[in-house]
């Protein structure tokens, strides 16, 4: 009941529309406690001291870039083979929030970098690969937002999304593969020692506090992209009577 | 019958544009000779950079001529005909995939064991560079017509379109440029070819059905 209550975008709007609210105090609230908790509360590392904490926006930040890309690919399949509405929009509305996430993860991680590798860039698999699915997500936004007809712009992402879906695998094989071949032993990393709870709980905790964030934001994007896009509609040109 | 066809004409048309073949190749030699001029004649060093430098100009080379793959079908309309005729789109749009590689990016391939001697390779990596890039340039055109689908009838899909399909082509410049660096030292260049023919395999089955989709997209 409740999907079919979201796949239609009038419904979708009014339903979000109730959680709204809840949704955004929530998130300021996780983000409150989360920060206090990984940049207070959390232990200092023995090595790398204060430093370390970046690794609670970085790490967050990394898992939504690729989640989101994923997300993107699965609503664009569901897009193209139900031609749902809402499917596209989200595909669309997805793009430049995971843009976003993977500049904040690119740029956590550089300035990371120097103080415990001595460098902002090695040419690491991991690096390089994130770097890839920056230039992947600035297709689809360049895409999306160069195609006027906002149908045919959705359905043009979404073929775009699953096509680098189907090549992520095969992109962070093959980085990877070069990588070992050419770097080897050239970077000597940390040896990342199984996180301890105390920073790891926090991490976790700050993980989830990024994914409402993304719900959150993600609701508002595509409810006023409905808004655009149905603005022929009777029920929205009743939303806009009322201001 | 229909689709023998298609090639005969597709080949016609070409025939009858003869910039379209030559300047992809004027492009790959002149940019091949900035290379030695910009950076160094060291005979040593151009064997070691040779591989990748070769491999990423026949990718631009093709990268420049993927706007025009549909195009001009686009817009005279031949490419709304073939959509609305009954026919499958997506052999039609694969021959016109193939007779594009085998005009423009063949003469490219076929010129790569001089470019391989003027870069200092021994004859075995010049064999083996020419055996990669007949693998590895048709994933250019199968994974760039995606691109060049996507982008058909925009006003600026030209600048786009390199942006959506680069990132896509790093695998092939990674194990195709690698294969051709194992073989200058030497090495095991036989894994690296195997992927180039899998991902070669996994391009031409799944990008026609993109492209297809694309297109119809494009037409609503």
């Amino acid at each position: 009941m409740l999907f079919k209550k979201l796949l239609s975008t009038k419904s979708y709007y009014f339903f979000t529309g109730k959680y709204l609210k809840f949704l955004s105090i929530t998130t300021i609230i996780l983000f409150i406690i989360g920060l206090y908790w990984s940049l207070v509360i959390a232990p200092e590392d023995y090595q790398q001291g204060d430093v370390y904490r970046i690794i609670f926006v970085h790490v967050p930040a990394a898992w939504m870039s690729m989640a989101v890309y994923v997300l993107m690919a699965v609503s664009g399949a569901i897009a193209l083979i139900w031609r749902a509405k809402i499917a596209e929009i989200i595909c669309v509305q997805a793009a430049p929030v995971g843009l976003s996430f993977t500049v904040i993860a690119l740029i956590t991680g550089m300035l990371w970098g120097k103080p415990t590798w001595g460098t902002y860039w090695v040419w690491d698999a991991r690096l390089t690969s994130e770097l890839i699915l920056l230039f992947l997500y600035i297709g689809v936004v360049g895409l999306s937002k160069s195609i006027s007809d906002p149908r045919s712009s959705s359905r043009a992402c979404s073929i775009l999304s699953i096509v680098g879906v189907v090549n992520i695998p095969i992109i962070h094989f093959s980085v990877d593969w070069w990588n070992t071949l050419h770097q080897g032993a050239t970077v000597t990393k940390l040896s990342t020692p199984s996180a301890h709870s105390s920073m790891l709980y926090p991490l976790l905790f700050m993980g989830c506090t990024f994914l409402i964030y993304f719900a959150t934001i993600l609701v508002i994007r595509s409810r006023s992209d409905i808004l655009k896009r149905e603005k022929d509609k009777q029920w929205v040109q009743e939303i806009y009577n009322e201001f | 019958m229909f689709f023998m066809m298609l090639i005969k004409q597709d080949f016609l048309l070409i025939s009858r544009r003869k910039s379209d073949i030559l300047y992809p190749l004027f492009f790959y030699f002149l940019v091949l000779i900035l290379f030695p001029l910009g950076i160094s004649a060291d005979s040593q060093l151009l064997k070691e950079v040779g591989a990748g430098i070769i491999w990423i100009v026949s990718l631009l080379a093709t990268l420049i001529t993927l706007n025009e793959l549909f195009s001009r079908d686009f817009n005279d309309g031949t490419l709304e005909q073939y959509v609305i005729s009954g026919y499958s789109l997506e052999v039609f749009l694969t021959i016109k995939i193939v007779t594009r590689w085998l005009t423009t990016a063949l003469p490219l391939v076929l010129a790569s064991p001089f470019v391989g001697a003027v870069f200092n390779m021994p004859s075995n990596a010049i064999f083996i560079l020419f055996i990669s890039l007949i693998l590895g340039t048709p994933i250019f055109y199968f994974i760039g017509a995606i691109g060049s689908s996507l982008t058909v009838g925009l006003k600026r899909g030209g600048l786009l379109l390199p942006s959506i399909v680069m990132p896509l082509y790093i695998p092939t410049i990674v194990f195709g440029s690698s294969a051709v660096h194992a073989a200058v030292y030497n090495n095991s260049y036989n894994g690296q070819l195997a992927i180039l023919g899998a991902m070669l395999i996994l391009s031409v089955t799944i990008a026609p059905l993109a492209v297809a989709a694309s297109i119809r997209t494009s037409m609503e």
